[in-house]
């Protein structure tokens, strides 16, 4: 593997961290390099640490690890919130001018760097974060120029005026270092590729995949970390003919959503954490009514208000369980940033071509984080949209009944009904939440009934035989030693992998993208020695169904400390339970 | 030309092309207001030349909730209290079809107020029937948000300690642009009245006084009635939100005193419509957003550009 580099910036909230760190992490891509990055944040806007952080190789990179090599620290607790990941040969970035007397630890490099009057020489003081970008990309050898098109990007809507002052402060700081310091790089020197990269992170790839499965409707209401699919859409969708709907609630947004797809637009709704609460008695009428729906949730970590800011995937069973009686549905659980994409595409086709709910059950650890991709990860002449038994005017009369009455919950093979959209003559017809007949009249009548239950869950029997349910899979197939997971956590099993070979550990991984239906993994556990599944919970929620589906034992690694798996961390986990007794 | 074949036909349309073959026979009790509202949608729609296939009629739960149930249109039932949001996504999404949205005083006043609230606000351009029979019906006669003080039912024993809520003044402080109160036993006058609403670009909000002899016994059959643009003893002008405000809160005042009041309280022609906003703003494309799906020549729009802005 070539030799990664761990950057961060860090301060209060409403230092314009975020955006620095941006500006770093593309400027790194464009220059042909990867990127991963990752956040801590606070959910308060002003006050409270915040960092933005960068893990950089010319290999591709899907994880955070506990190293910080360079650190852009604007806060003392900057520091301190990261002495963990700080190392002896660790280089730290702070204004010795400013207030604050930077505490740094002996053995590390601290390299002070007048930001703020640096940045009013360039042209005011608000310029000291681009400052420290060129006093970072000095001390890892990254040239300096490589930030010019991102100031350009990110600053070119306010005139050339401000883009010139903010190269001429990445300048600045760079030369203070080279002509203050004899560094020597320490040692790194960032190597370039001629690799044209795109950089997103998970609910820019969900936004876009929507558009790109022809989502035309979109009704939301803002929560952290769900609000920036809404926000990604909102102008974008409408130039392809959308629009996205604040809603006064999430009540309402699922049930806008709905009503969208009833009058014929694919339509979605994203959430977290209590918003996907508030929704849930919509679940069962987007069952029963035969509504193509795609809800995303965006995990938190909960229960109640929980931490707003921090990830974890405690809703397994609410997506799947979620809702009173019993709805059928589709959980879709992307495991990267580019299947973020490919899932979105996938559970648009799947909503629409069984008229069932879909979950499209993400995380925050991925919608915050950036990650570099080659374009054709997101080939769009891939994209195929399946609107499934949608009937037009010429097609209505094949499902009309002896008294020429429209049959929208027909009782067909597949279970799959046709669906007339309004505005179509001769499709009218009532659906609604209530038990129905074939005609959408309500009942009670005890055949009805079973009828329309088994019809709607042939709908999924149907999707299990026709669609592909496969997971993906990692490290050796013939190993021993077998580690399962679901969601997000796919990036740092893959790289810990890397660091369990140095051990000499032979691992195969199964990372599953789909929670109902599943694949069945029982001859894989069966032919493991030990199985261990890992998910950011604390009751185990995948490991519970993957015993029930296996009835047998597996070993567990939770974690719900907030903070997502970090590929060191994991690797030495793995290797602890694998040397652990499975428990009885 | 609309890819919904229903939209815009031309035809003579037969009142009897409202009742459905399904359900024929509505199953509200002898004597119920709610037949009011369905006989005056069905002579409403044929008069305004609507075909049933482009109406769709969205309902909440109650008595009510089943006023589609016995109306042939597009019809679907929500669970209670969200027939307005699903019925104002659906006008979004293809603005060429009529949408009514339709429930009870407990469906609309109050689970789902916070709706009728911000439809009103935001103008959405759809006609919201309220059965407003001063009970929950279905559940068998609980107190609702429009109850009279005083009244008296099996959850609120000692009687409703509450003063009911205002529904026209409510939603006319909220944003509506059509408001209008009529009653079952009022049939020319309600019949007029779903016209207009229906007419109106915007949120029209008519409250429908519906008697449940079932289960408010102590309340009045809402006769005798007085049309507030009839009588010489009331007076003013619809288009002014300060006169508008000053007869609603008598009206409301007096209902529970025995005196029925109906009529138009406020129409504004002017206030754009949610979606006239968005459009004005460039957030809402020229062709309905279920339209294109139906175009056979046209080719999914694949989203090449997205990526650009990513690198
Ligand atoms: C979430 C939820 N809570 C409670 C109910 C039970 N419920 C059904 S209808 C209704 C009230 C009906 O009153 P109203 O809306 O005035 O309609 P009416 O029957 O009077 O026409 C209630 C409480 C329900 N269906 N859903
Ligand atoms: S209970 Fe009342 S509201 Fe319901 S159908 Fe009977 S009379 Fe009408
Ligand atoms: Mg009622």
């Amino acid at each position: 593997m070539a030799e990664d580099l761990n950057w961060a910036i860090g301060g209060e909230a409403g230092d314009g961290i975020d955006s620095t760190g941006k500006i770093f992490a593309q400027a790194l891509s464009r220059a042909g390099r990867h990127v991963f990055t990752s956040k801590d944040f606070a959910s308060r806007i002003r006050g409270g640490y915040t960092a933005y952080k960068i893990r950089t190789s010319v290999d591709r990179v899907q994880s955070v690890v506990d190293r910080l090599d360079i650190l852009v620290a604007l806060t003392q607790r900057t520091i301190d919130e990261n002495l963990d990941e700080l190392h002896d040969g660790s280089a730290i970035i702070y204004d010795g001018e400013r207030s604050w007397e930077a505490e740094i630890p002996d053995e590390m490099t601290a390299v002070d760097v007048p930001l703020k009057s640096l940045a009013e020489d360039a042209g005011g003081a608000i310029m000291r974060n681009i400052v420290a970008l060129g006093a970072a990309c000095e001390i890892t050898g990254f040239d300096v120029e490589y930030l010019d098109e991102s100031l350009e990007k990110r600053f070119g809507g306010k005139g050339s005026k401000i883009v010139e002052n903010n190269k001429e402060a990445a300048r600045l700081g760079q030369e203070y270092v080279q002509e203050n310091y004899d560094l020597d790089h320490l040692g790194y020197s960032l190597e370039t590729t001629d690799e044209d990269y795109v950089l997103l992170n998970g609910n820019e790839a969900i936004g876009m995949g929507a558009i790109a499965a022809g989502c035309r409707f979109y009704a939301g209401y803002p929560i952290t970390p769900a609000t920036s699919i809404m926000e990604y859409l909102t102008g974008r969708i409408e130039d392809y003919g959308g629009h996205v709907v604040q809603a006064e609630d999430e009540l309402s947004a699922i049930n806008m959503a709905l009503g969208g797809a009833r009058a014929g637009a694919r339509a979605m709704t994203a959430t977290s954490g209590a918003g996907i609460d508030l929704m849930t008695e919509t679940f069962g009428l987007v069952a029963t009514s035969e509504t193509p729906l795609v809800i995303t949730d965006v995990q938190r970590s909960g229960p109640s208000t929980g931490m707003p800011t921090k990830q974890e995937q405690g809703d397994l069973n609410m997506a799947l369980y979620g809702g009173h009686g019993e709805v059928p549905r589709f959980v879709v659980t992307p495991t990267s940033i580019d299947e973020c994409f490919w899932k979105t595409v996938e559970a648009f086709n799947l909503a629409e071509k069984y008229q069932t709910p879909v979950f499209l059950v993400s995380d925050l650890a991925m919608s915050v984080t950036e990650q570099t991709f080659r374009p054709e990860a997101f080939d769009m002449d891939e994209v195929e949209i399946d609107r499934g038994k949608l009937v037009d005017q010429d097609e209505v009369d094949e499902w009309l009944d002896e008294q020429g009455r429209f049959r929208a919950h027909a009782d067909t093979d597949d279970g799959v009904s046709p669906r007339a959209i309004p505005g179509t003559i001769d499709g009218a017809h009532m659906s609604t939440g209530l038990e129905h007949d074939e005609l959408g009249r309500r009942t009670e009548d005890q055949d009805t009934r079973v009828q329309q239950v088994d019809k709607r869950y042939r709908k999924v029997e149907t999707a299990e035989e026709q669609e592909e349910w496969e997971y993906r899979e990692f490290g050796n197939a013939d190993a021993d030693n077998l580690v399962i997971s679901w969601g997000s956590n796919e990036g740092a099993l893959i790289e810990a992998l890397d660091y369990l070979e140095e051990d000499d550990i032979d691992v195969r991984v199964i990372s599953v993208p789909y929670i109902f239906p599943r694949p069945d993994l029982s001859e894989e556990m069966e032919a493991a020695d030990d199985v261990i599944v890992v998910e950011a919970n604390a009751t185990g929620q995948f490991a519970d169904l993957l015993e029930h589906d296996a009835l047998t034992r597996v070993k567990r690694i939770n974690k719900y400390t907030g903070v997502r798996f970090k590929a060191d961390e994991l690797a030495e986990e793995i290797a602890d339970q694998l040397s652990a007794e499975v428990p009885a | 030309m609309s890819a919904f074949n229903a939209i815009g036909e031309e035809r003579e349309i037969d009142r009897d092309e409202f009742t459905p073959g399904v359900e024929p026979q509505p199953t509200w009790c002898p004597g119920c207001g709610d037949f009011g509202v369905l006989k005056s949608l069905k002579q409403a729609l044929p008069e305004l030349g609507k075909n049933p296939e482009e109406v769709l009629t969205v309902t909440g739960i109650g008595c009510s909730g089943k006023l589609n149930s016995y109306l042939d249109t597009y019809g679907f039932h929500t669970i209670h209290g969200r027939s307005l949001p699903v019925a104002r996504a659906a006008k979004l999404a293809n603005p060429e079809l009529e949408v009514i949205a339709a429930g009870g005083d407990g469906d609309g006043y109050g689970i789902g107020g916070n709706h009728w609230i911000h439809s009103a606000r935001e103008n959405h351009d759809i006609t919201y029937i309220v059965f407003n029979n001063e009970i929950f019906g279905l559940t068998k006669g609980q107190t609702s948000p429009t109850s009279p003080k005083g009244h008296k039912s099996k959850t609120q024993p000692s009687g409703s300690a509450k003063t009911p809520l205002r529904p026209l003044s409510t939603s006319l402080n909220a944003g509506a642009s059509y408001i209008a109160r009529t009653a079952a036993v009022n049939p020319n006058q309600a019949k007029e009245i779903i016209k207009e609403a229906i007419e109106h670009d915007g949120f029209a909000h008519v409250d429908f006084l519906t008697q449940c002899p079932t289960w408010n016994k102590d309340a009045r059959q809402y006769v005798p009635y007085i049309d507030i643009q009839e009588s010489d003893d009331y007076e003013h002008d619809v288009n002014d939100r300060a006169e508008a405000a000053e007869i609603m809160r008598e009206t409301e005042d007096v209902l529970n005193e025995g005196t029925v009041l109906t009529g138009r309280y406020y129409v504004d022609d002017e206030r754009p419509s949610y979606s006239q906003e968005k459009h004005a703003v460039g957030e809402m494309p020229d062709q309905p957003l279920a339209e294109r799906y139906f175009d056979d020549d046209a080719e999914w729009e694949r989203s090449y550009d997205l990526l650009e802005r990513h690198k």
